[in-house]
């Protein structure tokens, strides 16, 4: 049997998780000073587990600034900008293609079918990793929302 | 609108105990504590569009009102993480031999009430970081690495600043109870 003490680490974690050391549990059933400081330990343990948790005394909706439509509006402003610089920019392209196709429309003359192939099979595979990406993130959303719902 | 204030709701709801306990053990009874509550939520709010789901919701307040309290305690300069050097030195004034394993159960006995009342003295003799990770990691259980997150304590500061937390903290309960014992 060993005759040393426990040491605070080891008497930190046996409080938490149990004696798990056949060694040590033989040692705590003799020493009164280990098994002091190890019963301290499950007291205070016990004790900030048992603890009031205090209460903020403000009402909920005291707790919502009344400009919260303002935060959001902010928000849905800056993502309307930029579908509609995306938009404009697509209209646009469309738009320069259809002006000037008897100019490039060389550019196209010599496209084989199989390219036309390739470069569609190439646009679905850049498609597919997005839609896969926003799929994923998507997902990861709604999950992270969901543990904390539940939790409520 | 009434969405967006159904949803503000159940974030606090589901926030309030959790930012309650970081900014009554990092601040005490300071009487800015509502102040710094509403702004802990204004905050937020504002910022909501910024996060990216990297943590839990809950995780990300806790982030927000412990750096908010940080701020609030740095205006007042107290010892954030300094252990007064007479706390350090507490263990070798106790002798455990004066101390019966029945002295502390005895102390279960005692209501929750003057329990709670014990814990708070014992509390208050720790800087307010040390008193934060220990009601985050034992009272909320959060693990090592969402305080990690939280305060953006490296893991092993955190875990050696625990130690030390529990070991003061269990120091003066068998100072308090040695006391009574004789």
């Amino acid at each position: 049997m060993s005759t040393a003490h426990l040491n605070e680490e080891q008497l930190q974690d046996y409080a938490l998780t149990g004696i798990t050391h056949p060694a040590d549990r033989e040692h705590l059933s003799v020493c009164n000073h280990c098994q002091v400081q190890l019963r301290a330990y499950q007291m205070l343990y016990n004790q900030i587990q048992e603890a009031e948790t205090p209460l903020v005394d403000l009402e909920t909706k005291d707790l919502i600034p009344d400009q919260l439509t303002n935060f959001n509006s902010d928000d849905r402003k800056e993502s309307r900008y930029l579908s509609g610089i995306f938009f404009g920019a697509v209209v646009l392209l469309i738009a320069v293609t259809l002006v000037c196709w008897n100019s490039i429309s060389w550019v196209f003359a010599g496209i084989t079918p199989l390219s036309i192939i390739i470069g569609l099979l190439l646009l679905s595979g850049v498609l597919i990793m997005q839609l896969t990406e926003v799929y994923s993130t998507y997902r990861k959303k709604l999950s992270a929302l969901y543990m904390e719902l539940t939790a409520t | 609108m009434d969405g967006d204030r159904h949803a503000a709701t159940l974030l606090i709801r589901h926030t309030e105990k959790l930012v309650a306990q970081i900014v009554f053990k990092m601040t005490g009874n300071h009487p800015d504590r509502k102040d710094l509550i509403q702004d802990i939520y204004l905050k937020t709010f504002r910022y909501l569009p910024r996060f990216r789901f990297q943590c839990k919701l809950s995780t990300w307040v806790a982030q927000i009102s412990y750096t908010t309290c940080l701020d609030h305690l740095k205006k007042y300069r107290p010892e954030l993480i300094a252990i007064p050097a007479d706390d350090e030195s507490l263990p070798g004034n106790i002798s455990t031999a004066k101390i019966s394993r029945e002295a502390l159960d005895a102390g279960e006995l005692l209501s929750v009430k003057e329990r709670s009342e014990i814990l708070e003295r014992l509390n208050a003799a720790l800087p307010p970081v040390y008193r934060t990770l220990i009601t985050l990691f034992h009272k909320e259980e959060l693990s090592i690495e969402e305080i990690t997150d939280i305060t953006g304590l490296p893991t092993g500061t955190v875990k050696s600043y625990l130690f030390r937390a529990r070991k003061v903290l269990k120091e003066r309960l068998l100072y308090q109870y040695s006391k009574e014992d004789i």
